[in-house]
């Protein structure tokens, strides 16, 4: 019953903070509107307001590496000196709330050191599936493994609620490269038009960019001006461009939260392109992301069988 | 007041699909958006308002506004060529149409104007807005994102259209004339003049569409914002935003813009002070590199500078920033909150 | 021999050229009085493990009709292994850019050894063929990028 483990997450949350395990909790909340929103709590008196349902769609790993946020739990240097002089068993260390996918970036960024495993307390969430206002599931949930519907207790340190049935449940669509395939399949020139299409609507919000766990650069490709490699203005040359850039650096990273394609403000199935990266990666390198904290990624490798037949 | 039938307007927008660019809203798997219609397509994508029990509870709102036909995402401007400028735009001469404007984004047009067409007017705004007849289209169901009664507009406001539409049952509308261009406009609909019951029926839509507005802006005093510029406060509420342009780039009012060489090409295109390259300077000085003093800096633009400088504020309570922010920001908790701080005797 | 675009333009093709094989290769291919297009633009690199994919989406941006990489027959790099981490990567950025509907045949990758002037000259003609026949089969008013 998920009433039961909003109990046990608003107790667990709560102990943690007054055991001085963490001085923040990184969870779920509800707005004055109604709606879902990121909730950082620092007393325990504030974990009742902790949240857990449906539409807690958010991936709140994406929230380590914000140091406005995480402030000396980081891992930049003027971090680790804090934490050598400060006295404060709590300071610096961080609990967060995360589901199957969720998870699956935070291994990521485990493997980039980018995080201090040591200072964070990693509380899983079996997860149904989440849903957007209508109450349909996401198609990201759709092409979730049933392994990852209860998170892994190995890369958890804590686990509330009762387990999802990964027998039954949502469905699981057969070769999630489907849609892919499709896309692959068509006339070059369709797939121009097609792609042409959503970049023309692309804003350059860097919305996509800003949610995505992954995309933690301080200083993006994007925003260097020198040498500037893609114009900051929009349109579609230059959108194409820009998520061309950013797929391809997400290669062998992205874990298919769907966060990206979730804040998307004009609907450009960003999904789409990062799972025809994935699609790659996996058959020609072998590799899948957010698997193993200790994995490097596939392109800082390289194996003599790697395909060259469109090579000259 | 004129009562006219939805294909009677339907056939005078066929007609000016002849001489005049239509834009209007279209929908897009499952998003409405606002959009140059192709002559060729004609009416066939556009997007007729709904009423009635079959109507969805909400009306549906476009994702982007009518700013961006006014004020364009990206706008060539010219190119500098060894042989000398070559002017790629041009002041607007084609005569636009754009239908089902909303009171929100509509009044937002008056506080642009204050920007654009000020001591220095930008031509091609201009040229946009004196080709442009706006119909606008009141809201019988505002969404609980909606805000404009706080700020001085409403859903059956008329702020900056030509022409406004009531949508009435039996596919049909109450029509307004605003100002000359919506007489001339007016002149081409036929329908029965409104008498009294429609005068009725129309007080009880708009009633009933402001009473569902909930959700109410208090706006502070500028010089009450000045105390609590150097509040933790800001830190707070800006902790989970993600810093992208998704707010500036949907708001209706929200106008800055950078100016930007492409090769030979130099043009402008929107920028948002969300960013941290907003402020980013020649030596690579940015005063603005935490995020809490972007999101503390729009808040005061829209809420306290601009009204400063033009007496109104930049804001026209549309509810596009909180209703598409990725995490739900809330703009009005957190203006409200200043005048919490405030009432709560809290340090600044 | 001369590469012109459909409207008579003349092609911008850029190479990245390995130095110690596909620029010798190259160099080996002049001396030897070999006749290849002369629109290709060859930029030296040291390594065609050192070309970032982000190059050659540059030059697309700005303008070129083709992109070649070229390097050292994998085993032979000077760097020992540069070209193979090329080679994963060029894979990738070809996916992708066929993904988006840019014609495949405008962005090649080969293996060019400082002895193989003949294949050099081949590899050019190829690619302005190639580069060629996208451009006549390209649908009016769509710009390359």
């Amino acid at each position: 019953m998920v009433t039961g483990t909003i109990a046990a997450l608003q107790k667990t949350a709560a102990d943690l903070l007054v055991k001085k395990t963490v001085d923040l909790v990184i969870g779920y909340g509800q707005s004055p509107l109604g709606d879902i929103v990121p909730l950082f709590i620092r007393k325990a008196e504030e974990a009742e307001r902790l949240q857990w349902n449906r539409h807690c769609t958010y991936n709140l790993v994406r929230y380590l590496t914000d140091r406005e946020v995480i402030g000396p739990a980081g891992v930049g240097p003027e971090d680790r000196k804090a934490d050598a002089q400060s006295k404060d068993t709590a300071a610096g260390k961080v609990a967060v709330v995360v589901k199957g996918c969720d998870l699956k970036s935070l291994v990521v960024l485990q493997s980039e050191s980018q995080v201090r495993r040591d200072r964070l307390t990693v509380i899983g969430l079996p997860c149904p599936g989440v849903t957007d206002k209508g109450g349909r599931l996401l198609a990201k949930c759709e092409s979730c493994p049933p392994e990852a519907y209860n998170p892994r207790e190995g890369l958890c340190d804590l686990v509330v609620g009762a387990p999802v049935d990964e027998t039954g449940g949502r469905p699981v669509r057969d070769g999630s490269f489907q849609e892919i395939e499709e896309i692959d399949a068509l006339e070059a020139t369709e797939r121009r038009e097609l792609w042409d299409r959503y970049f023309s609507r692309c804003l350059r919000c860097y919305a996509c960019r800003n949610v995505c766990p992954l995309c933690y650069c301080k200083e993006c490709v994007f925003d260097q001006h020198d040498p500037r490699w893609v114009s900051p203005a929009a349109g579609v040359a230059t959108n194409r461009a820009f998520h061309l850039i950013r797929a391809y650096h997400l290669a062998g990273r992205c874990v298919d939260c769907g966060e990206c394609e979730r804040a998307c403000p004009v609907g450009i199935p960003l999904r789409r392109i990062n799972r025809k990266v994935a699609k790659v990666v996996e058959e020609s390198f072998h590799f899948q992301a957010g698997l193993d904290p200790e994995a490097k990624s596939p392109l800082v490798l390289f194996s003599s069988e790697d395909p060259e037949e469109f090579i000259e | 007041m004129r009562i006219v039938e939805q294909k009677v307007l339907a056939k005078l927008v066929q007609c000016c699909l002849a001489d005049s660019e239509i834009i209007a809203p279209v929908e897009s798997e499952g998003r409405l958006y606002f959009q140059l219609l192709d002559p060729e397509q004609g009416l066939v994508e556009l997007v007729w308002p709904e009423v009635g029990d079959s109507a969805p509870p909400e009306d549906p709102l476009t994702v982007n506004s009518i700013k961006e036909f006014f004020f364009p995402r990206r706008q060539e401007l010219y190119e500098q060529r060894p042989e000398g400028i070559i002017p790629r735009t041009a002041p607007i001469e084609q005569k636009r149409l754009l239908l089902f404007a909303r009171p929100c984004e509509t009044r937002a047009l008056t506080i642009l104007d204050r920007v654009f067409l000020g001591e220095t007017q930008d031509d091609f705004y201009k040229s946009a807005r004196q080709n442009t007849t706006v119909v606008g289209l009141h809201c019988l169901r505002p969404d609980r994102y909606c805000f404009c009664t706080s700020l001085g507009g409403g859903p059956f406001g008329t702020e900056g259209m030509d022409l406004s539409l009531t949508p009435i049952a039996g596919e049909r509308f109450l029509v307004t004339p605003v100002s000359e261009k919506g007489e001339a406009l007016l002149a081409s609909l036929s329908g029965q003049e409104a008498g009294e019951a429609e005068q009725k029926a129309l007080e009880i839509l708009r009633n009933n569409a402001e009473a569902a507005i909930r959700r109410r802006i208090q706006l502070p005093e500028p010089k009450t914002m000045a105390e609590y510029f150097t509040s933790e406060y800001w830190k707070e509420v800006s902790r989970a935003c993600i810093a992208c342009g998704i707010c500036s780039y949907l708001c209706p009012t929200c106008h800055c813009f950078d100016i930007v060489d492409e090769g030979y090409l130099r043009l402008r295109c929107w920028d948002t002070c969300s960013s941290d390259t907003f402020t980013r300077m020649a030596a690579g000085e940015d005063h603005r590199k935490q995020k809490h003093t972007r999101y503390r800096q729009r808040i005061y633009h829209k809420f306290s500078y601009f009204k400063e400088n033009f007496d109104t504020h930049s804001c026209v309570g549309c509810g596009r920033c909180t209703r598409h922010c990725p995490v739900k920001i809330d703009i009005v908790e957190i203006v409200n909150g200043i005048g919490g701080l405030a009432a709560g005797g809290g340090k600044p | 021999m001369s590469g012109n675009s459909k409207n008579g333009r003349k092609l911008k093709i850029v190479g990245f050229l390995c130095n110690w094989c596909s620029y010798a290769g190259a160099d080996l291919a002049g001396v030897s009085r070999l006749q290849y297009p002369e629109e290709i633009r060859i930029i030296r690199v040291p390594c065609s493990g050192r070309i970032n994919p982000l190059l050659v989406l540059k030059c697309f941006q700005e303008g070129a009709d083709g992109v070649l990489v070229s390097g050292c027959h994998p085993g032979d790099c000077h760097y020992q292994d540069g070209n193979l981490y090329a080679r994963r990567r060029m894979l990738l950025l070809r996916s992708l850019l066929t993904y988006f509907g840019i014609d495949e045949r405008r962005f090649h990758m080969s293996w060019v050894s400082a002895s193989e002037g003949k294949k050099w000259a081949e590899t050019v003609r190829r690619l302005v063929e190639d580069v060629k026949a996208a451009d006549a089969e390209a649908k009016e008013g769509i710009p390359v990028w």
